[in-house]
């Protein structure tokens, strides 16, 4: 009974874990389930948010709509923008060991930027590369 | 006696790891010390290489050589690329059960495509995500 107290206790803290106004990323503590950031820090990460994708767009204009979906996890033991792209699926993450609006900002033109790769764009570049490389044996059998 | 002659052994045969002729990556296989690709898998492997790392440099328009440094990891469990975090440059890896060139130009795109966001270009372009959020602020204040 208390294990299954518990558990729903776990999925209601994790469904009323605090999000941005357009879903873009939520936040959370690393230990303590009942944090939130105050209204004016989420309200600055939200403006930080737009910027940072927006200045990536701009940097890159080839990049198209950059809308990186992330948790920001305060609390943690060091300050790191996390993903694991695998080419298959992507986790990500800003790990900050409290809130810091440029460090989340760097965090976020991380993840704009990492956005940019696509499953897609994986695979047009693989294939080129293949393609360029088979052509080189092609010449190079010629001599 | 015996664990210093392991040691020994691990050192010399990480310190025998095939490497490409420009050094930009290693080759190992995750249980075999003794394992290597033949010459015209390596060939193949630092064609694909190059053509990769042109691909992703043209299309990005980046006057800096892309260069990734990594090693590919022959033998493991899943085809997978570890890339670390952006700011956190290390266990740069291409994990393949075995060697595959699809798989290794797929983890070269990945590798080089995150090359191209140095520390400082994030730096620069989050600061400037900063003066713009800050900017909007003040614009808003003004209502």
């Amino acid at each position: 009974m208390l294990k299954i107290l518990f558990t729903i206790f776990a999925i209601a803290s994790v469904s009323l874990a605090q999000t941005s106004s357009d879903g873009s990323f939520s936040v959370r503590h690393a230990k303590r389930a009942n944090f939130s950031l105050s209204s004016a820090q989420m309200r600055e990460a939200e403006s930080l948010y737009r910027s940072a994708c927006a200045v990536v767009r701009h940097e890159f204009p080839s990049a198209g709509d950059l809308h990186p979906q992330f948790t920001v996890v305060i609390g943690a033991d060091r300050n790191e923008s996390r993903f694991e792209n695998t080419g298959i699926s992507a986790a990500h993450e800003i790990w900050l060991k409290k809130w810091d609006p440029i460090l989340f900002a760097d965090g976020v033109v991380s993840l704009a930027f990492d956005q940019m790769l696509t499953p897609d764009r994986i695979k047009q570049w693989g294939l080129r590369a293949v393609h360029q490389s088979d052509a080189t044996v092609g010449v190079a059998e010629l001599k | 006696m015996l664990k210093i002659f392991l040691t020994l052994l691990l050192l010399a045969s990480a310190g025998l790891a095939q490497t490409s002729s420009e050094g930009s990556f290693a080759v190992r296989h995750a249980k075999h010390a003794t394992f290597r690709l033949s010459s015209s898998q390596m060939h193949e492997a630092e064609s694909l290489y190059e053509n990769a790392c042109a691909i992703v440099q043209h299309d990005f328009h980046s006057a800096d050589r892309v260069r990734p440094h990594f090693t590919v990891v022959v033998g493991t469990d899943r085809n997978e690329v570890h890339s670390g975090g952006i700011k956190v440059d290390n266990g740069l890896e291409i994990w393949m059960k075995k060697w595959n060139p699809r798989v290794f130009v797929k983890g070269v795109v990945i590798l080089a495509f995150q090359q191209l966001l140095t520390e400082d270009m994030i730096t620069q372009l989050s600061n400037r995500a900063v003066r713009y959020s800050n900017a909007t602020v003040d614009v808003a204040d003004l209502d």
